[in-house]
Parts: structure tokens; sequence; C-alpha cells
């Protein structure tokens, strides 16, 4: 009998710890995803009161704050880009970052803001916003999949030009793998002022 | 006692390239069954007619036999480069007899068959590239024969300039010294014999109906009439009996325009639309950004010497002048071995220009055409980041073993490009094409050398500014079946220069008429589109053949083991057949007899997937950002200790029911036993 009821809260016990350990998995899950959202909803409110010196702070003591705007005409998509490609700003939206010769590198992370960069195809548009309202038209050049563990992104490289990355496969179920996603564009002749 | 042999070797060449290009259109030598040598006498007629970009040739030529007995003969004669002979026909008399395109081994033993059993029969076979042949057998005394040759090819056009060209002189090959013309056709009885005496007369009738007004119309190597007016003319040889033993070339132009056109030619063939895009850039040079790496490569041989050398290093000092500071260069030199100028490529500096100017001074051209050296050294290592290495090759000479340096360009070009210079007439102007199509670059002939610093300048500003890179064609589409189009490799548009791209699309004409054809690309690091309606179309003939002919032409230029060899083979003899097309797999035969009916070797079919480019590494200038949040991971994770965790509590749920059953089981028994107890106790 004494044995039977040790058995019994052995088990009880092992599917407590299950329990909490699977909800924590999933808060983060939810964590993430709710983050990404909050976190565009909230950009979106601070870059409505963007004026020519940049976007507001989206909230008090916050290390991004909008930069850009992107759409994808062809894919109904409404982005709101944060300043900086580092870890932590990346979990509010996609990060924007430009070198000193007009290249515009765009980064997001590939299961929450750049979900969408696969069905990216040749040709369509991607516009970009800037705060001061001044807006940009590019169009797609190429896709293609690199290795990060021998490819280096050119920041230096002759612009302009965006370059849009996020990790690939797009829903390996691995974290952390080496392969990204490139995709390049240049501006789209004639739709720039 | 090395030079010596070296001396033999070259005066033996010359002597067989001077016999050979004082004879070749001398053509037909018959010989007679006593196996005597007569001549005949024979006229050629030329008759091109040329709509837009594609021309139509028909070659005919008459011969008579004047010996007592039965007689045979053959000759050989080269083409355009990118030429496809459709058309056999050989007229005795009232009796015609059109040929059939087969197998080539096939179209062989059905002529010596037609020949053994003493039927009169005509064969043409391509030996090599742009090397053709006529056969011609059983010809009976006294009588007179016709044959006539149909071919379709393309005209030439650089910066407004059209030109038709039209050989009428063939040089020996060389592969590594030795001549191998001898070779090519040992397989192929009997030996060819050339005639001597009087040149032959050549007539050429060109009726020119360019679809645009003619600015003006032009041959370069021939005296000629020219008739009419507008869009419209007829050109005529002034002097029939002086024509041969020269290329003809006939140049016309159009007014300049200062965008970049396109034109759409459609043929229907085999119930397919087969379409050429032409896209012709403005001639005017508009330097873009664009950081280079500039390698000339020039050849130094002996056959050089003279006008063509000074001109080379002209166009040479020239390409110097004009360099960017920012660029990078070198300029190697060949003939037996390489002469490069650097190690590698350098700075444009003015200590390193001034380098060059002094190296190019100091040339002189001595030698034989090794290419093997001077093409590892233009291709090796990788450009600087950044930068885009335009390889510029020179050359005058033939190349022999064509597949090895091909092969060598396709393990090592990378993304650089490869831009051919062919100079003069002897030049292997196929490889060439060969070359640059692997290279993304492009070819230039220059028959003339008073015209190579001319020409080699007018190449070398192209390269500052390319109209679009990049270039993408998206065809019509009705069914799944992409449109199929070559080149594969799509190159780069530059001023002055045009591209054609022929396709093969998915369906008729009537059908595909509602869509649109679309060519993007980049312009000075802009994303340029354009499209043209596929109902806007300009009928024309050839477009079909034309694409065959190029699908047979790239089979083979794929690189070695990117495809199936029995593969490659039975598609492109497939193609020939479909098209009926003279092909280095397949032959024309005429024999004069009621033609049997023909069955098409059923071939097999077997898709592969195509080979994907490899990637370069980039500057390492900034790591690839972390662009994962690992939501799926952790998602997935949750759910599978979820179910496990259900699992678990299934499985308690089971195992108490399990046992609270089993107890309410043990407790009927205990029961049953009580009460039976107190039965006996009772």
């Amino acid at each position: 009998m004494i044995k039977a009821s040790d058995n019994n809260l052995l088990s009880r016990l092992l599917i407590a710890s299950l329990l909490l350990a699977a909800f924590s998995q999933l808060a983060q899950f939810g964590w993430i995803h709710g983050k990404g959202l909050v976190g565009q909803w909230l950009m979106a409110s601070a870059w409505a009161e963007s004026d020519e010196d940049g976007a507001a702070s989206p909230w008090p003591g916050a290390r991004t704050r909008p930069a850009a705007r992107l759409f994808v005409p062809e894919l109904e998509l409404d982005r709101l880009v944060v300043e900086g490609v580092q870890t932590p700003n990346l979990a509010w939206g996609p990060g924007i970052e430009t070198g000193p010769n007009g290249h515009v590198l765009i980064a997001a992370h590939r299961d929450t803001h750049f979900r969408f960069l696969g069905d990216l195809e040749r040709g369509h548009r991607i516009e970009l916003e800037q705060p001061a309202g001044v807006i940009r038209n590019w169009r797609v050049q190429e896709s293609r999949i690199v290795d990060s563990r021998t490819t280096r992104l050119d920041m230096n490289a002759r612009g302009p030009l965006l370059t849009l990355v996020t990790c690939w496969p797009l829903d390996a179920i691995d974290a952390g793998g080496p392969l990204r996603l490139v995709v390049s564009a240049v501006p789209s002749e004639g739709e720039n002022s | 006692m090395k030079f010596s042999r070296k001396c033999l070797l070259a005066l033996f060449a010359l002597a067989a390239a001077s016999s050979l290009q004082a004879q070749t259109l001398a053509g037909l030598q018959l010989v007679g069954d006593a196996g005597a040598v007569a001549a005949v006498t024979q006229s050629t007629e030329v008759d091109i007619r040329v709509t837009g970009l594609l021309a139509r040739t028909t070659v005919t030529q008459r011969f008579t036999n004047h010996t007592q007995g039965w007689a045979e003969g053959r000759y050989v004669f080269p083409l355009p480069d990118g030429a496809s002979v459709d058309e056999l026909r050989i007229t005795i008399g009232e009796r015609i007899i059109e040929g059939e395109v087969r197998e080539k081994a096939d179209a062989r033993r059905v002529f010596e068959t037609a020949r053994a059993q003493g039927q009169t029969a005509g064969l043409v076979e391509q030996h090599r590239d742009n090397l053709f042949s006529t056969s011609l057998t059983n010809i009976a005394p006294g009588e007179d024969i016709v044959v006539t040759i149909g071919f379709g090819q393309t005209v030439d056009y650089r910066h407004g300039r059209f030109t038709l060209r039209f050989p009428t002189t063939t040089l020996p090959r060389f592969e590594n010294g030795h001549v191998t013309e001898s070779r090519t056709l040992a397989n192929a009885p009997p030996a060819p014999v050339y005639a001597t005496g009087a040149p032959p007369r050549l007539a050429m009738t060109v009726d020119l109906a360019a679809g645009f007004d003619l600015a003006g119309v032009q041959s370069l190597h021939h005296a000629v009439d020219i008739r009419g007016r507008g869009s419209d003319c007829t050109i005529e040889l002034a002097e029939p009996e002086h024509a041969a033993g020269r290329d003809f070339e006939l140049v016309w132009s159009a007014r300049d325009e200062d965008r970049l056109q396109g034109a759409l030619f459609v043929e229907q063939m085999r119930g397919q639309a087969h379409a050429l895009l032409m896209l012709l850039p403005p001639r005017e040079f508009k330097p873009v950004a664009l950081r280079r790496e500039l390698i000339l490569v020039i050849d130094r041989s002996g056959s050089m010497q003279g006008e063509a050398f000074e001109q080379a290093r002209e166009a040479i000092r020239l390409a110097l002048d004009r360099i960017d500071h920012d660029d990078r260069f070198n300029v190697i030199a060949f003939s037996n071995s390489a002469l490069p100028l650097f190690d590698g490529p350098v700075a444009a500096s003015q200590a390193n220009l001034d380098r060059a100017y002094r190296f190019i001074e100091q040339l002189g051209a001595d030698g034989g055409t090794e290419i093997d050296a001077a093409m590892g050294l233009a291709m090796a290592g990788l450009p600087d980041p950044g930068y885009l290495r335009q390889i510029v090759f020179a050359t005058d000479g033939a190349v022999a073993n064509e597949a090895q340096q091909l092969a060598r360009i396709d393990r090592e070009i990378d993304d650089s490009r490869l831009f051919a210079i062919g100079i003069g007439h002897g030049v292997n102007d196929a490889f060439l094409n060969r070359a640059a199509r692997r290279g993304h670059g492009t070819t230039t002939l220059i028959k003339d050398p008073r015209d190579i610093a001319g020409r080699m300048s007018e190449l070398l500003m192209q390269l500052e500014s390319p109209v679009l890179e990049d270039l993408q064609i998206d065809w019509p589409q009705t069914g799944n079946t992409p449109a199929e189009t070559w080149p594969e490799r799509i190159p780069d548009l530059y001023a002055g220069q045009p591209l054609m791209v022929l396709a093969r699309l998915d369906g008729p004409a009537s059908v595909i008429d509602r869509g649109t054809v679309r060519a993007t690309g980049l312009r000075d690091l802009r994303f340029v589109e354009m499209e043209w309606p596929m109902r806007d179309y300009f009928s024309a003939p050839g477009v079909a053949r034309a694409w065959a002919q190029a699908r047979i032409e790239g089979l083979a230029d794929r690189p070695e083991g990117s495809m199936d060899a029995q593969l490659r083979h039975d598609e492109r003899l497939l193609t020939a057949l479909e098209y009926r097309i003279v092909s280095p797999l397949t032959s024309l035969v005429a024999v004069d007899r009621t033609p049997r009916r023909t069955e098409a070797a059923e071939l097999r079919r077997v898709a592969v997937a195509g080979a994907a480019p490899a990637d370069r590494d980039a500057a390492a200038l900034h790591a690839m950002p972390a662009t994962d949040a690992g939501s799926l991971e952790a998602g997935l994770r949750g759910l599978s200790i979820l179910t496990i965790v259900l699992l678990m509590i299934f499985n308690r749920r089971f195992n108490r029911l399990e046992r609270s059953r089993r107890e309410a089981h043990a407790d009927e028994a205990d029961d049953t036993q009580g009460f039976s107890n107190t039965g006996e106790h009772a």
C-alpha cells in the first residue's frame, strides 16, 4: 500500500513538473510572438508621432525606436522597422542598418516578422518609408540562400542597395542554423524622384 | 635542330594554308572511273534574302561532267557560325531530287548504297562547327547537274551597323603545330581533291528588307551594284569572275535611337510558337558606376606580325589611357608561352600604367599560338570583392584542343566575363563564340587588320558601360511547360551590341497571343523592366530553325558532367531530325529514286535536374545577423512535453481504472468465499 502511494506521488510530481516545463515553453512561444505583435503596435504609435528628427521613443527607456516602414504591396505586408540589427531589438520588429555607401540592411526573425521573405519574387515592389515621409521604391532583384559561416555582408558596398536577411529554412525546427535567406533589391527606375 | 623542325612545320602549314585559300571555292573536282582527275566547269550563284535580323541563303552550283565516264566528287565549304543547313536539292535535267535529314551514319550508308548501286546521289555533312562538305556521286558522262543548298543564319549587329558575312575561304586549323584539316575529313572517302586553274565564277544577289530606313549599304571587300531605296534594296556583285578568295561582307546601318529598343519575331513550327527577342541597345556610351578588373590577353604569335600587331598595340594603349584609377588591370601577352606584365591584377596607379606602356612598347610578335597558359593566368584567383573581372582575349589563330580549353573555362571562369576578339580570316570563330558564351561575354570578329584598333577600342569602351546587367526574360506560358530558352545564360547587354534570345513557347502562337514577354535587368544598379505584348510580333521565317540550331549547339556547350552523355546526344539528334537541319549528328542525303519514308528513332527522354551555381564568399565585413527567435523550437518543445504529460495522465487513469476493476473483482471473490464460509458455518 505504501509503495503504491509513493509511486503515485512520484508520477504526480513528474507530471506536474513536465506540465510546468511545457507551459514555460509555450509561454516562451507566446512571449516571442506577443512581443513581436506588441512591439509592432507600440512602434506604430511611436511612428505616428515621428517628425523630421525621427520617431519618438516607443516607451520610456526603450533601447530602440522605429526607423522606417516597410511595405510589400504584392503581399499586402506592412512592417515597422526598428533601429539596429542586434538580437534584443529584433524581438520588436525587423532591424535596419545603413552602410556608409548607401547599402541598407534589414534583418528579422524568420518565425515572426520575416515569415514572408520566401514569397518575395524578382520584380516585387518594396516601399521603404523614412521618418520624414520620404518613400523610396525598390524592386526585388534576386533571392539566394547563403551559409553564414562562409558569407558576410559587405556594409561598405556601393549603394543604393537593399538587402533583406532572415534565417533559412523558414520552417526549420532547430533554431540557430547556419543558413540565411538573402533577398537583394535595387532602386526601381522611374519610380523614385 | 628543334628550331629547324619548327621552321619546317611552319613552312608546311603556310604552304597548305595558301594552297587551300586559293583553291577552296574551286570546289568540286570529279574523279572518273579510270581514276583520272578531270576538271569541271562550274558556276556558283548565291541568293540571300534578309528579313530583319534573319538571313536565308540559297547556294546553287552547276557542274558539268565533261569526261567519258561516270564521275563523283566532293568539296568542302565553310559557313558562318550558327548557320543551319536545311535544304539540299539536286536537279538533273528535268528530275528534281529533294534531300532528307537522317542520322549522320545512316545518311552516309544510304549515300554509299546508292553509290554502289549506280544511283545519282548527294550528301551534305557537317564536319566541324562551321565546316561543311557536299559529296556527289554517279554523275553520268556529259551530264549537267545543279546542286542547291539552303541555310539560315543571323545577321550581325553592332553599333548601328548590320553585317552579313558569307565566307568563301577556309583555313586549316592548327593543333599544336599540326595541320588537322585532312584528319577531320579522313573518314570520308574519297579524299578531297581541289581543282586548279581559273578561279570560278561567283554570282551573288542580296535582297535586303531591313524593316527600317537604310542609312547606307556597303560591301567591304567586293565591288557591288546597289539598287533600290527606302528600306528595301538589291545588291549584286559587280565582278563575279574575281569574287572568290575573300569573305563577302555586306554592311548596312539604321538611324540611331538613343534608347534601348526591342523587337519580337515569331515563327510557328510543329504546332509551337518559336520566338526571337532582339534587344538593340543605344549606340552611345554612357559610363556607369562599375569597378572593374580589366585583363587584356593579347596574341603575339608570328602571324600577328606587321599591321595586325601594331593595331593591337594601339588598342591596348587606348585601353590603358581610358582606365580609371579606381580600377585594376593586367596585360598578358602569349605566343608559345604566356608573358604576363604583372603576376596578378594590380591597381591602375600611374606607376603601374607606365610599366604597362613600356611593356607594350617592347613586345614583338613571334612564335606559335598556345592559349593554354595565358587563359590560366587570366582566370587565376578571384577578383577583389566588389570588382567585376573582364577578360579581353584577342587572337588570330585557330585553337584545336577546343574541348580542353572550354572545360577549363567552365572550371575557372567563375563570375568573370570573357570577351573574345578574332582577328583575320583564319580564326576559329566557333571556338571563340563558345568561349565567350561560357564567359557571359561576346565575340568580336575583325576581318581587316586595319580595323583592329578601331573595333578593339570600341569593345573596350563598351565594357565600361553595360546597358543592362543581370538580364532575365519571362516568356508567356499557357500550360505547365516553361519556355525553353537559348542561350541558357543570358549575357549582359552592352552599348552598341544587340542581344538575341531564342525561345520555344508552350503552345501555338494563336493561344499565346494574349501573353507578354517581359525583360528585367539592372541599369546602373537600378531595376529596369520592359514588356512586349505577343500580339505585336513580326512574323519571320527561320526563327524555329534558328532555335533548333541554338539548342543543338547549346546542349553541346553545356559543361562536361552536367548532363548524361547519352541523353545529350539523343536530345541533340532528336532536335536536328525534328527540325530537319544538318548538324554534327545529322546529314542531308538525296538519292535519285522514290524515297521511302523514314522512321525517326524513338528516343529516351529523361528529366535531369540542373546544377545550382555555387555561392561565392563575400567580403568579411559584417557577420550575418542572428535571425531566429526560436519561437518554433520553443512552441514545438512545449507541445511535445504537453503530449507526453497527457499520455502519462491517460496512462495513470487507465492504470487506476484497471486497478479498481481488479480490486472490485477481488472483493467479489472475497465476498463469495465469506458467504460460503458463513454458510458452512451455519
